[in-house]
């Protein structure tokens, strides 16, 4: 029944594509089928106890390990050093033998920290040298192969955190840590392939029950990530080109939660929707900035492959959401990778700052009208946010003196506040 | 649980078990069969933080800029693993000889990362001959309490004009194991 029902899930996406099933039929299956595909979802409760407990165990274990170290030899400190792991792979293969879904979270967890404290009591022993980015791929590549042996949730969110870990730590220390040289060129590319380890596990629990709390968490981590990691991927010669890939990130991500999760989650349940739309939100707004229009730059590295990649990603998302009924939010998206292209050969010039502005008010509206007619008041909300913010934006950049730009504050806020109980009137009266 | 799905686990736990074991037997194995050499420590940068529970080392032969094996040497940057010759000076502490850009047979060397290359005089337009490296072991673990009065001995140790502070390295196959550290010419115990 498990396979089969995993496999009908698999097919789902599929059959909404080829128009034999509604997304509406579909969520429904996919709520009717998750439990047999998958096991039963994991609560909160559940989630929190495996996982929190086994991160308790392995920490507490390395306490006591740490108190007492140096009481014994090296020998005995060697062999304790593997009895964490050892404890772990037990635990993993009793959670394989029952097939169950909380202990294989619980022991997988659990052997990943202990596969980080066995290296590390191993390095305090015999005295190596400290070399941080190492430990952590290391660390990584023995955690990963947990992901999917156990199908363990937890250990890909802490994969992802060990990526970050290693993007952090690899521009301080170690054999990675130099500007300019080959280990900078190679940067991004790990990032990306170490970044992609876990990458499998989450499209699985996506197509088997993408409304799952395991599969919101994971795009959580995944997007916080990368989002972080991105930063210590470019170069300092690189950090103008940041703006177009975070620009370009925002609106696939936001038109991705949008076609592929609209609906199954609500707004928090959402990452890349709710990442993606505050993504836009702040981009959108800072292009109409002249410090933010001068500090734009195209990327010349390895770096150019991500606003392509996304930017690509996203026009072909927002023609699927205009086909699939989307005119106004989707397009404009869409619009916003390419539009960053044009800019930077306009710096300096009064036309990239009247462009900037009128595609921030068309999103803004777009987004006003998007959430009226669709009955969605935080949709509405952050068009409203978005128009409020361009006119403070403007109150902080004129010269006008302080008490204009106070009462200016003032009607903007009163403003901000009518136009909310507007939209929530309008919206409650177009529910149905 | 399925053949496949055992057999992968087997293999995952082989491989997480076998990375740490060949770890400790790398350095057992240079621990017992190793060469030793004893290492000069030099200052440490008092601005540098004591992070954890180890003492930061530095060694003599980091300041001076070891001489290319051959001129055919191309520095590619930072953080560049190269080889070290090592030999001993005539007051007993070791000496990097030469650097090769790969690793040299029938001698005693470890694996070092490279720095900068060596200053040249000024005037002097020939090509850098030498290059400053620096050594894998650079710290020194020890239980917590002990630890910040160990980092301060060995500072005002290594200050000392001649100083009679080192570490004691065993070497075998380009691996080096930091086997023990003296200060004032007495060992420190972990």
């Amino acid at each position: 029944m498990q396979k089969e029902a995993a496999w009908l899930l698999e097919q789902l996406s599929g059959l909404v594509a080829k128009g034999v099933l509604d997304e509406a039929a579909a969520a429904r299956l996919r709520a009717h089928y998750a439990e047999a595909a998958g096991g039963p979802r994991l609560g909160w409760g559940m989630i929190l106890l495996a996982t929190g407990g086994a991160a308790l165990v392995g920490l507490g274990i390395i306490l006591i390990f740490a108190h007492n170290w140096e009481n014994w030899t090296p020998g005995v400190r060697a062999g304790l050093s593997l009895l964490p792991l050892l404890v772990g792979q037990g635990a993993c293969a009793l959670a394989l033998r029952r097939d169950s879904r909380a202990l294989s979270e619980a022991a997988a967890l659990f052997t990943a920290i202990a596969i980080g404290a066995s290296i590390a009591l191993i390095a305090q022993t015999y005295q190596f040298g400290g070399d941080l980015p190492r430990f952590l791929m290391t660390w990584l590549l023995l955690a990963a192969p947990l992901v999917y042996v156990l199908d363990a949730s937890a250990v890909a969110s802490g994969c992802w955190l060990l990526v970050l870990g290693w993007v952090t730590a690899h521009q301080h220390s170690g054999w990675w840590a130099q500007e300019g040289t080959w280990q900078d060129a190679l940067r991004l590319p790990v990032f990306l392939a170490l970044f992609c380890l876990p990458l499998p596990h989450l499209m699985r629990h996506i197509r088997l029950d993408r409304g799952g709390p395991r599969v919101a968490w994971m795009l959580r981590s995944a997007a916080v990530v990368f989002a972080i990691g991105l930063a210590f991927t470019a170069g300092y010669a690189q950090e103008d080109a940041l703006f177009i890939i975070y620009a370009s990130a925002a609106a696939a991500a936001a038109l991705a939660g949008d076609r592929y999760f609209s609906g199954v989650h609500g707004m928090w349940g959402n990452p890349l929707q709710l990442l993606g739309r505050l993504g836009a939100f702040v981009v959108s707004l800072s292009m109409t900035m002249e410090m933010g229009l001068r500090n734009l730059d195209w990327p010349h590295s390895t770096l150019m492959l991500l606003p392509m990649a996304f930017g690509g990603a996203a026009l072909w998302l927002s023609w699927r959401q205009f086909q699939a009924g989307d005119r106004l939010v989707a397009p404009l998206l869409g619009a916003l990778t390419p539009l960053l292209y044009l800019l930077p050969p306009l710096k300096g010039n009064a036309l990239a700052i009247i462009v900037a502005h009128l595609y921030v008010l068309a999103l803004a509206g777009a987004l006003v009208r998007t959430g009226l007619r669709s009955s969605q008041l935080a949709l509405a909300n952050l068009g409203a946010s978005l128009l409020a913010a361009l006119a403070l934006l403007r109150f902080f950049a004129s010269d006008l003196s302080y008490v204009v730009r106070g009462v200016g504050f003032i009607v903007t806020g009163v403003s901000f506040f009518v136009a909310m109980l507007w939209l929530r009137r309008r919206v409650r009266g177009a529910a149905p | 649980m399925n053949a496949a799905r055992k057999f992968l686990f087997a293999a995952v736990c082989l491989v997480q078990l076998a990375v740490p074991a060949s770890l400790i037997a790398k350095h057992e194995q240079t621990r017992s069969a190793g060469t030793p050499y004893r290492f000069q420590a030099a200052p440490v940068d008092p601005n540098d933080p004591y992070r954890g529970k180890y003492v930061a080392l530095r060694y003599a032969v980091e300041r001076e800029p070891v001489p290319f094996a051959d001129q055919g040497f191309v520095y590619m940057g930072y953080n560049r693993r190269v080889y070290a010759e090592l030999g001993t000076g005539p007051d007993g502490y070791a000496r990097l000889v030469k650097v090769h850009d790969e690793r040299p047979a029938g001698v005693d060397y470890i694996d070092v990362f490279t720095r900068h290359l060596a200053e040249r005089a000024q005037g002097d337009n020939a090509a850098p001959t030498a290059i400053h490296v620096q050594l894998p072991f650079d710290r020194y673990y020890l239980p917590e309490d002990v630890a910040p009065q160990v980092e301060a001995a060995y500072i005002e140790a290594a200050r000392k004009a001649q100083s009679n502070t080192w570490a004691e390295v065993r070497v075998r196959d380009g691996h080096g194991a930091l086997v023990g550290l003296f200060l004032d010419g007495k060992p420190v115990q972990p």
